[in-house]
């Protein structure tokens, strides 16, 4: 089912604001797992000095990112703490000497280096995809021989509503960007590249126009349809080529690789500077002062932010991590910055009043808005009631949990919650059956 | 601000957590049920242009049955009162299936079909949301099963033009075919019949108003009406009569305003296609076949009842779903 998609209010507060670069915090919290994969242990002790961009955990898995400092001083506790993502976890706590000394990084040509040496400098640089998911960068790059990657995809559509992080790093920055992409489809080995970006980002689409021209790859910029979930990774693929990713598959499987600009901008960095990933680029919006775009030190507190962009405005009701559809709402402002954190967004009480939630009409909105071509309010009337293995007859886990369903329900439900919950509970139950069998078979 | 300050900040800060999405756009079942009653006051002003003051309190009768009623039933339910306006949508339509000609003396009849269809049909299942049939249909239906002389009788309206000397234009048609002038008075409304079903142009103008804002689903009202025209063009191969056939009684009534019912109709497009189809075949081979009194309340009801199979079988296609191979190798 092709996606009609839903118009949100766009709300891009920020859009014409530069980037700019936050004071160096006095104090950062760095958490050893901000990934999709297995945490990293810490490398540096208590007590330790560091310099900003020195790696201070890994972890040998391959399905996992170093993490780096992000100011220079001294590693004052080693911790447990509330992270943006809901639970606590090893945190590495850094007190600044106020010097900013970084490390020295190793700078290169892509020339001289091969595809194999792309993906070490990408994985040293504990990158990840920086739209959202957190997920290894370097293991997109490095799909198995027998998936042959044709199209590269850099995600430029922007399509969660207030954030403006990759609108102000295309216009700002498109050589590197750019230059980024080069370097990842050379490690892919794929000569066709695509910029997918939404109609409603003239400004950036005309940048990115005039730098793709520099490239020594076939690159081509591409407006899209504004129109939200479009840079939802398979629906822009869709959107741009035509082509479904399978059920529970994978883009590489229909010969694409996407990465976020945001994303291409570190990959710039590592491969080209050596520089890790220590900083990024946050929107900072909603009922703050005044909305802002910064570049700031992994590990800072939200709160800081917040501050710098001149504090809450009204009465806060929500600071969420995110955009408005699938940002997370946070219990505190005392949590770090993460790599995959794209924006903070402050809604003032009145924005927060919650309807309560009525019967299920049977309207079908939800249905007909789901990207994903699912049946959001059976699967939740199964989700409600423990029936898990009905949710995964009617595909549960192909939902991307982009929230159209829960936007558009005139009576209030909560559909991605029960979504979320069906999910991880199915994966639960799997799980526990899969253990079942082994333990029987013993 | 000073550390201090923002943790003075911070102690103040009652936030909220809950579940993306964070924005919503902002639709409520109250929105959806005013539209529907805004979008019946064409039919409802035709039918106090046609039949008098006496259908405006008909209608007030149903109305007020229906929503008491719902008040009564969510007490004993011992669930919150909360009104959502559904009851006055069914009382509402309900009213507009009612015949003219009721006395001023038998305005319980149709209070006793606004009871039936809110306590019975609706609330006696789970409430909005849960019930199986259309409540208006039901409790039409009900009345004419139970006081069929009542109803027949009140068809007969002294105002309007009276058709023949048979209970409801359909009866007619049935009996001595139609001409274009009769297919005019049909259109227009100045007919005998029910107080809202006569005027097919009042109810089409409501039903493209709710279609053009998306409030319902053009495949209903195009698959029923569709369906309904071909197969009684086929049938009795006289475009005249089709015409008559598509204006009069409750055809309209049905396909813009009850079929499209959300609770009792299907989920999915497919399902819903199916859905109006099956009900057109149901109206002609009442019409037709057997007796012509009122077969759209029948086949919303006898349709009404396939849903759940309808849902089940006509699902929407996953993203990316890759077709299943129907057979395995096995090693």
């Amino acid at each position: 089912m092709v996606t009609i998609g839903i118009h949100p209010a766009y709300n891009k507060l920020s859009a014409d604001k530069k980037i700019e670069e936050m004071t160096i915090p006095m104090e950062v919290v760095i958490p050893l797992h901000q990934h999709i994969g297995a945490p990293c242990k810490p490398i540096v002790e208590k007590g330790q000095e560091v310099v900003a961009g020195e790696k201070i955990g890994e972890v040998k898995s391959f399905v996992a990112a170093p993490v780096h400092a992000s100011i220079s001083g001294k590693v004052k506790d080693i911790k447990k703490t509330l992270m943006p993502v809901g639970y606590r976890m090893d945190c590495v706590v850094i007190e600044g000497d106020g010097k900013d000394t970084w490390a020295s990084f190793e700078s290169r040509d892509l020339g001289e280096l091969e595809p194999a040496h792309i993906i070490e400098r990408v994985k040293e640089g504990g990158l990840v995809g920086m739209g959202g998911a957190a997920f290894p960068t370097h293991v997109k790059l490095s799909p198995p021989p027998q998936k042959k990657i044709d199209t590269f995809i850099a995600n430029g559509a922007e399509c969660e509503p207030y954030l403006t992080c990759d609108h102000r790093l295309m216009v700002e920055q498109p050589e590197l960007i750019v230059l980024g992409m080069g370097a990842a489809m050379k490690a892919l080995g794929c000569s066709k590249g695509i910029i997918g970006i939404e109609n409603n980002k003239p400004e950036c689409i005309d940048a990115m126009e005039k730098q793709v021209g520099s490239s020594s790859y076939e690159i081509q910029v591409r407006s899209l349809k504004s129109r939200y979930p479009q840079g939802a990774e398979k629906t822009l693929i869709h959107s741009l080529l035509g082509r479904k990713v399978p059920m529970g598959g994978l883009p590489m499987d229909v010969g694409v690789v996407v990465q976020n600009v945001g994303t291409l901008k570190a990959i710039y960095d590592a491969v080209y500077l050596g520089r890790p990933l220590a900083e990024r680029v946050i929107t900072v919006t909603g009922s703050v002062g005044e909305p802002k775009n910064l570049l700031v030190r992994i590990g800072t507190r939200i709160g800081d932010l917040i501050d710098f962009c001149g504090g809450y405005l009204g009465e806060t009701g929500k600071i969420i991590s995110g955009g408005p559809m699938m940002g997370i709402a946070q219990e505190s402002d005392d949590v770090p910055v993460i790599k995959g954190m794209s924006g903070i967004l402050i809604q003032r009480v009145e924005e927060v009043e919650e309807k309560g939630e009525r019967p299920c009409i049977r309207c079908g909105s939800c249905i007909d808005f789901c990207p994903m071509g699912l049946l959001p309010t059976t699967i939740v009337k199964y989700a409600k009631k423990g029936m898990y293995e009905d949710c995964d007859r009617y595909s549960i886990a192909n939902c991307i949990e982009c929230g159209c369903c829960s936007w558009v329900c005139p009576s209030n439900i909560p559909l991605v919650h029960w979504l979320k919950y069906g999910k991880s509970e199915l994966v639960k139950k799997k799980r526990r059956t899969e253990n079942e069998k082994k333990g029987g078979g013993k | 601000m000073s550390e201090t300050e923002r943790k003075g900040g911070k102690d103040r800060l009652r936030l909220v957590i809950s579940s993306s999405p964070h924005v919503r756009k902002g639709t409520s079942v109250e929105r959806i049920m005013f539209m529907v009653v805004l979008c019946l006051l064409p039919a409802l002003g035709a039918s106090v242009y046609y039949f008098g003051p006496k259908s405006l309190a008909i209608v007030v009768v149903t109305v007020g049955a229906a929503i008491l009623t719902e008040i009564v039933a969510k007490r004993l339910r011992k669930k919150p009162i909360e009104m959502d306006g559904s009851a006055v949508v069914t009382g509402l339509i309900l009213g507009l299936m009612m015949p003219p000609g009721l006395e001023w003396n038998q305005l319980w009849l149709p209070a006793v079909g606004a009871f039936f269809a809110i306590a019975i049909i609706k609330e006696a299942f789970g409430g909005l949301g849960s019930n199986i049939w259309n409540p208006a249909a039901g409790g039409f239906v009900f009345c004419l099963l139970s006081w069929a002389p009542i109803m027949r009788d009140g068809w007969m309206a002294d105002a309007g033009v009276v058709i023949g000397t048979k209970a409801t234009p359909i009866a007619v048609l049935g009996e001595s075919g139609a001409d274009m002038g009769m297919v005019r008075e049909l259109f227009l409304g100045n007919v005998n019949g029910a107080l809202g079903e006569t005027s097919a142009l009042a109810l089409l103008i409501g039903g493209l108003v709710l279609i053009g804002l998306r409030y319902i689903d053009w495949r209903i009202p195009l698959s029923f009406i569709g369906t309904v025209g071909l197969l009684t063009l086929a049938i009795t191969w006289d475009p005249t009569l089709t015409l008559g056939y598509l204006f009069a009684g409750g055809l309209f009534l049905g396909a813009f305003f009850m079929l499209t019912d959300y609770v009792t109709a299907p989920l999915t497009g497919s399902g819903k296609v199916v859905y109006g189809l099956g009900a057109g075949v149901v109206v002609v081979v009442i019409r037709l076949f057997a007796n012509p009194i009122e077969g759209v309340a029948y086949s919303i009801i006898f349709m009404n009842m396939l849903v759940p199979l309808i849902d089940r079988y006509l699902k929407t296609k996953p993203f990316g779903m890759v077709k299943e191979r129907r057979w395995k190798v096995e090693r």
